[in-house]
């Protein structure tokens, strides 16, 4: 079975005591309040579909719920023009969208939007948790293929 | 230049380098990360040195001139040198790094550079040189030095002041011969510019020295890198046409 972000922690237990630090640190992500959750899962979404990495399409976040329809807004990557995103929603993905291909790219106007909606801290945590999630996706396709010269 | 700050710094102060930063003005995700940050350095299995090499990788791969040039006091009581630092460079396969320390740079390569993806025979190496233990401290290191650095984006980038330089060539062709000459003078008026310039300013690798969770070999500084463009430069060439 393929590793996800969703299901890195499982593997990384073997880290000794930074492993529960990891997950911690990703649990805290999931459960604060200043980005909604399941605008974080959409970034997900958003981040394996530019990746390329249909196993973490295949996944859903385990505590967080999105419609189905804004699922497929963004998989498809129509989230700035089909209607289903409020304006600081579109401004979040926006940003993950560049920040997954450059990460310097990323201008103060699309930080400035971002800010708009969610302040300051809901950018913070926004930039952390992009982090995390494109890191958790890199790493999780890295231990499958790791995992598959083993095999 | 012309700049601002994308967002505030917590105005209470308390003397760690990133509770002190951007990211503390979220405690419920900094402390977390403080607390990670602690646990790679000192509880994985893997030792501070070469993940400092891997850590200078990710520097020198996304180009933070100021990530690049700290060093973890904890890497270097480990016996990190710059002779290894050295190594962390795009021939590292043909540095003196030992071979884990460049299959570790593999791993940091396929993470950074390719997506997490890896051939089969690269993945075998990797694979060999290290255990399933130190594979896994690896990645819980990685993935947060990647992810804390973009934290240095929410600070704005600079402006470059505009600049004019001139360019002088003179070439001379004799007639019904094969041979070019060229005189040429690259900023001819020797103008001092700069063509790049990166700021470093408040984010969390900006403050060094006690009081942070892991010591950083650094001063404190806010500051913006000024790359300067060449000075001036003149040279002769000379063409010959062998048909």
């Amino acid at each position: 079975m393929n590793t996800t972000s969703i299901t890195l922690g499982d593997v990384l237990t073997r880290a000794g005591s930074a492993a529960p630090a990891f997950e911690t640190m990703w649990q805290a992500l999931w459960s604060q309040r200043r980005v909604p959750p399941a605008l974080l899962e959409l970034c997900r979404l958003r981040l394996a579909q530019l990746h390329g990495a249909a196993a973490e399409l295949a996944v859903a976040h385990p505590a967080v719920q999105v419609p189905p329809a804004q699922r497929d807004s963004v998989i498809r990557g129509g989230f700035a023009t089909d209607g289903q995103f409020a304006p600081g929603e579109v401004a979040v993905l926006s940003l993950a969208e560049v920040y997954a291909q450059d990460p310097a790219a990323i201008t103060d106007g699309m930080a400035d939007a971002v800010r708009r909606t969610y302040g300051d801290a809901g950018l913070v945590v926004l930039i952390e948790a992009l982090g995390f999630i494109d890191g958790r996706i890199r790493m999780a396709r890295l231990t499958n293929a790791l995992a598959r010269a083993g095999a | 230049m012309s700049s601002h700050l994308r967002v505030a710094v917590p105005r209470e102060q308390t003397g760690n380098s990133i509770r002190d930063s951007a990211l503390g003005l979220v405690p419920e995700t900094v402390e977390p990360l403080i607390a990670l940050n602690e646990r790679v350095w000192n509880g994985g299995a893997v030792r501070p040195a070469l993940l400092e090499l891997v850590r200078l990788r990710n520097a020198r791969l996304v180009n933070c001139v100021f990530c690049r040039s700290v060093r973890y006091d904890v890497a270097r009581a480990d016996g990190l040198t710059e002779d290894k630092v050295a190594g962390v460079t795009d021939g590292y396969e043909q540095s003196s790094l030992d071979e884990r320390e460049k299959r570790a740079l593999v791993f940091a390569d396929a993470y950074l550079k390719s997506g997490g993806e890896l051939d089969p025979i690269r993945a075998a190496e990797v694979r060999a040189a290290f255990t399933p233990e130190e594979l896994a401290s690896i990645t819980c290191f990685a993935t947060p030095a990647a992810a804390v650095f973009p934290s240095t984006f929410i600070d704005s980038r600079y402006e470059v002041p505009s600049y004019t330089i001139a360019n002088f060539s003179m070439r001379f062709t004799p007639m019904n011969e094969k041979w070019t000459t060229t005189l040429y003078v690259n900023n001819l008026t020797d103008e001092v510019y700069a063509n790049n310039a990166q700021s470093f300013g408040r984010g969390f690798w900006t403050q060094g020295g006690p009081g942070g969770a892991v010591g950083l070999s650094s001063p404190p500084r806010q500051a913006i890198a000024d790359y300067r463009g060449r000075p001036r430069e003149y040279g002769l060439t000379f063409q010959f046409n062998f048909r």
